[in-house]
């Protein structure tokens, strides 16, 4: 089976300086991968460029191949027309924001904003419209109701739940999930991502699940790709990857999840701030921040297999075992 | 909820209204009583003085004469021109609607002409076209109104008579029709009206290109782009909409701008509105017409206001659940 | 700390900080000599009545054979007076009432809010006719009437800024160690309120200069004094527009909008560097 999305080498650069610098990837059709990674590691600038929507000032390079079910001819996207990316967008794949108020115009009733996605890329009657518009609100948790309401009138929650009516509007293979859940509560959020995987099943949806939040990854998905300073520096199986991670960053990252009932409480966070992925640190990206750091890491690691359908980016890589580290050592410069 | 917010910007208005009415009241007053210059005629005898000073009510305590001065305000009594001998409320009566006229067009070719622009640059924000539209706006935001008036005089009447240079009319001239009669207002209205939007022109601009930029960085805006809606779509369906709603109010702050131009460019171009009737009050110090154009003037502007905010209450869904 | 530095590059780093510099320097050079440069008594009548450009009068002439050029330099005083000194006042009194209603709250608050409120919807211009008109014009009745007009936007920014300023700890924790509320003011409120009310001064400048110019235009100036506004009027009620005496209408108002342009992008250049948020937007 040929997979439903292949990224290859994509970059995005902004005056020429990399925002985005060599990630590749692959999704089968109905996967879920996550996105995991800090603010500013080029994730949601990897999902933009996935539907070709940076503003003009980012220019992006690489291979980008979408193969839809019942699409003949696989659709490359950097190839394709401006008028060309139209018809694709929203039809094959299709976003969720995280900023459930501002991803819908406040000024336009619900229903007509469902519509407007609809009429672009079917012909259908204004009944048909109405009940595939009371359908796809009642799919999400709805009533037909909440189609004539403006944004405002509508909690966070609802909000959130119409945005993926939205995405779900014109039955795409891939939606793209930003931080979808950031915005709520927990509560809130616990419904949402349930939502999600139903829909997801149910529909045989393909996902990608971008959040800093590891916690809702790990329920959500299947494979988890970490990205760090605009590249993936490890991919694999939720499971393996959580169980034994293999880059040193991706290890921290979980560390730093707070666990139920351990004594330490909050955990330490990773010292150090990322570097800006146009000017990275000579060598090994993540060097300046990572604790078993060694000679090898002068020379910038590529991803490699170091386990089963397990790739990282990291010259030690397997890490049998990781060394102790202290926790003072740790938590320094965790405030500088 | 909505009906409490609406009685609140009424009150506001009305609160300010009585503002208006106490300052009117008092500056008048403290200059020094009306009869003064009356007084000064020669041989006038302190009998007579007095007999004028209860004629004006003068005699009255000040409270009372406060309750005389807004009874007569709002029955529409303004007291008499001391220039034309006219009651003063007859003449803006009648100069009313050539302001209205001027007024009302310039600030709705602003509003058009300045939004179109402020479109125009914030989608090409950093180019040429902005730069360009940015320059003349400011060059137009920082020049006095009658300044540019005359230069339009000077060309377009002047040196390349094209419009008649001033008044509404062409004078002594019998119209065959009102038609006629409106084309010829019309002639004489495109320079003032010019001056006008000019004026309005570069600050509509601004206030358009910032809120556009705004709303042009909002999630809304990837996401229709992302339903596969054309970047033209987006901008005209989702963008201008959100984007005009601060328009809206913030030009209400404008109005106040927009009396004072009515004053400057009727003098410049002899408009026979409410400015020209100001601007010969003060030369003639006439000081019951100018209290009573400078009370039609905040009258004029309070009551702009509350009309932008009600605009606004049913343009914005937002505000009317607030 | 790079606040020096930082204005420095601010003022001499666009083109919009040197620009207005420019004008700026180069009109109060000329308002402080422009008597001594002048090649022409400003006042002095001749019989060469409204003269186009000549080696002898490189802007021609008035209505009353006067030299264009020694008005225009002569009168630049009065604006840039005008506007600072009423920009001056206006940043007094706007600062003391937003301070006054920001830091004491309650029925201060809402009395000066309302008091506010009025200045900011009565039309300036007709205000500053009927008071200058009450008033006999002068210089000072001029500045006068322009700063106490238009302080209220001044006052309205003061006091959100001062709100917010009392909210935050150091504020609260001065208080709490029993500082007096001049102590507070003086050391916690005012200094970080100096640098906005100095950004909107700057612009109010701008808009004093126009005021004084309207004013004059009006025959509500000084008319002791040369000003810009007073050349436009004299140009204006003489007829020179309609002669085609180009010389004597462009000058005047060409200055204005220079230094008008020149003032505002400076006050704009200052509004950025203390809300960066404005810096994205432009």
């Amino acid at each position: 089976m040929s997979p439903l999305l292949e990224i290859e080498g994509l970059r995005v650069t902004h005056d020429g300086k990399p925002i985005v610098d060599g990630v590749d990837l692959t999704l089968e059709p109905g996967e879920a991968l996550a996105l995991a990674g800090e603010s500013g590691c080029g994730k949601t600038t990897t999902a933009l460029a996935t539907m070709r929507l940076l503003p003009p000032s980012l220019e992006q390079s690489g291979v980008i191949t979408l193969r839809p079910e019942g699409v003949a001819e696989p659709i490359n996207i950097g190839r394709r027309t401006e008028t060309g990316m139209r018809l694709v967008r929203w039809r094959h794949i299709s976003l969720v924001f995280q900023g459930a108020m501002n991803s819908l115009d406040p000024v336009q009733r619900v229903g007509r904003q469902l519509a407007e996605a609809i009429r672009l890329h079917e012909r259908a009657s204004s009944a048909e419209l109405a009940a595939r518009i009371a359908e796809l609100l009642e799919t999400v948790g709805l009533t037909a109701g909440v189609g004539d309401r403006y944004p405002h009138e509508l909690s966070g929650g609802q909000r959130q739940r119409v945005m993926i009516a939205l995405a779900l509007a014109c039955r795409p293979s891939l939606v793209i999930a930003d931080e979808p859940t950031t915005a709520l509560d927990v509560v809130m959020q616990a419904q949402v991502l349930q939502l999600l995987e139903r829909l997801r099943e149910e529909l045989g949806l393909a996902l990608i699940l971008i959040s800093h939040d590891l916690g809702v990854l790990a329920e959500t998905c299947d494979r988890i790709a970490v990205m760090y300073a605009g590249r993936i520096v490890e991919i694999g199986a939720v499971d393996g990857v959580f169980a034994a991670p293999q880059h040193p960053y991706t290890k921290l990252l979980l560390d730093s999840l707070p666990v139920i009932g351990d004594e330490r409480g909050l955990a330490a966070a990773i010292p150090g701030a990322p570097p800006h992925p146009g000017e990275p640190p000579p060598g090994c990206r993540f060097r300046p921040r990572c604790p078993f750091s060694g000679d090898r890491c002068d020379v910038d690691p590529d991803r490699r297999e170091v386990g089963p359908r397990h790739e990282a980016a990291c010259h030690y890589a397997p890490w049998e075992r990781w060394p102790e580290i202290e926790p003072a050592a740790a938590g320094e410069g965790g405030a500088a | 909820m909505s009906g409490r917010w609406l009685a609140g910007k009424v009150g506001a208005a009305v609160l300010t209204l009585v503002f208006v009415l106490v300052f009117n009241f008092f500056l008048f007053r403290a200059v020094g009583d009306p009869t003064s210059q009356l007084a000064r005629l020669p041989g006038a005898t302190d009998e007579q003085i007095e007999q004028l000073r209860e004629d004006y009510g003068l005699d009255k305590p000040l409270l009372g004469q406060f309750a005389d001065y807004v009874g007569d305000t709002v029955t529409l009594d303004l007291g008499i021109s001391q220039t034309t001998r006219e009651p003063v409320w007859d003449e803006i009566v009648a100069a009313l609607p050539w302001t209205l006229l001027l007024v009302g067009t310039g600030t709705l070719l602003a509003t058009l002409i300045g939004a179109w622009m402020g479109v125009k640059a914030a989608t090409h924000r950093g180019t040429r076209t902005d730069d360009g539209l940015l320059g003349f706006s400011l060059f137009t935001y920082a020049s006095p109104e009658y300044w540019i008036g005359i230069i339009l005089i000077l060309v377009f009447a002047v040196a390349w008579p094209i419009f008649p240079a001033g008044q509404q009319v062409t004078p002594g001239v019998e119209f065959a029709s009102w038609f006629d009669e409106a084309l010829d207002v019309v002639d004489h209205l495109i320079l003032p009206m010019t001056a006008m939007t000019l004026m309005l022109l570069g600050q509509y601009f601004l206030i358009m290109r910032s809120s556009m930029v705004d709303v042009l960085t909002e999630d809304f805006i990837t996401v229709k782009r992302a339903t596969g809606l054309s970047r033209e779509r987006v901008i005209n369906r989702h963008a201008v909409p959100n984007a005009l709603l601060p328009l809206v109010t913030l030009s209400a702050i404008q109005f106040g701008a927009v009396a004072g131009g009515a004053i400057t460019i009727e003098t410049v171009f002899s408009w026979p509105g409410l400015g020209e009737l100001s601007f010969n009050a003060i030369n003639d110090k006439d000081f019951p017409m100018l209290q009573g154009t400078f009370l039609v003037f905040s009258f004029g502007v309070i009551f702009a206001n509350l009309l932008a905010d009600v605009l606004y209450f049913y343009l914005d869904p937002r505000v009317q659940s607030r | 700390m790079s606040g020096e530095r930082g204005v420095r590059e601010l003022l001499l780093g666009t083109w919009r900080g040197r620009f207005g510099i420019a004008v700026l320097a180069l009109t109060v050079f000329v308002a402080a000599f422009g008597g001594l440069l002048a090649p022409y008594d400003p006042y002095a009548s001749s019989t060469d009545v409204l003269e186009p450009p000549s080696w002898s009068h490189i802007l021609g002439t008035t209505e009353n054979g006067s030299d264009v050029f020694s008005q225009l330099l002569v009168g630049t005083r009065v604006s840039v007076v005008v506007g600072f000194a009423a920009a001056l006042i206006s940043a007094v009194v706007g600062s003391i009432v937003g301070l006054a209603g920001g830091y004491f709250g309650g029925w201060t608050d809402r009395i000066l809010d309302a008091f506010e409120n009025w200045f900011l919807v009565i039309p300036t211009l007709p205000l500053m006719i009927v008071l200058a008109r009450v008033l006999s014009p002068s210089l000072t009745v001029l500045i006068a009437v322009i700063g106490l007009t238009s302080w209220a936007g001044t006052g309205r920014i003061v006091r959100a800024q001062v709100l917010t300023l009392r909210e935050r700890p150091f504020v609260e924790r001065a208080r709490a160690l029993g500082a007096g509320d001049t102590y507070i003011i003086r050391t916690h409120i005012l200094p970080n309120t100096l640098p906005l009310i100095f950004a909107n001064t700057v612009l109010i400048v701008a808009v004093a200069i126009l005021s004084e110019a309207a004013l004059a235009f009006l025959g509500l100036g000084d008319p002791t004094r040369i000003s810009w506004g007073t050349m436009l009027e004299n140009a204006f009620s003489s007829g020179a527009p309609s002669a085609g005496a180009w010389w004597y209408v462009v000058p005047p108002g060409l200055c204005i909008t220079i230094l008008v342009l020149a003032v505002s992008l400076l006050g704009f250049l200052f509004e950025e560097y203390i809300n960066p948020r404005l810096r994205e937007a432009t």
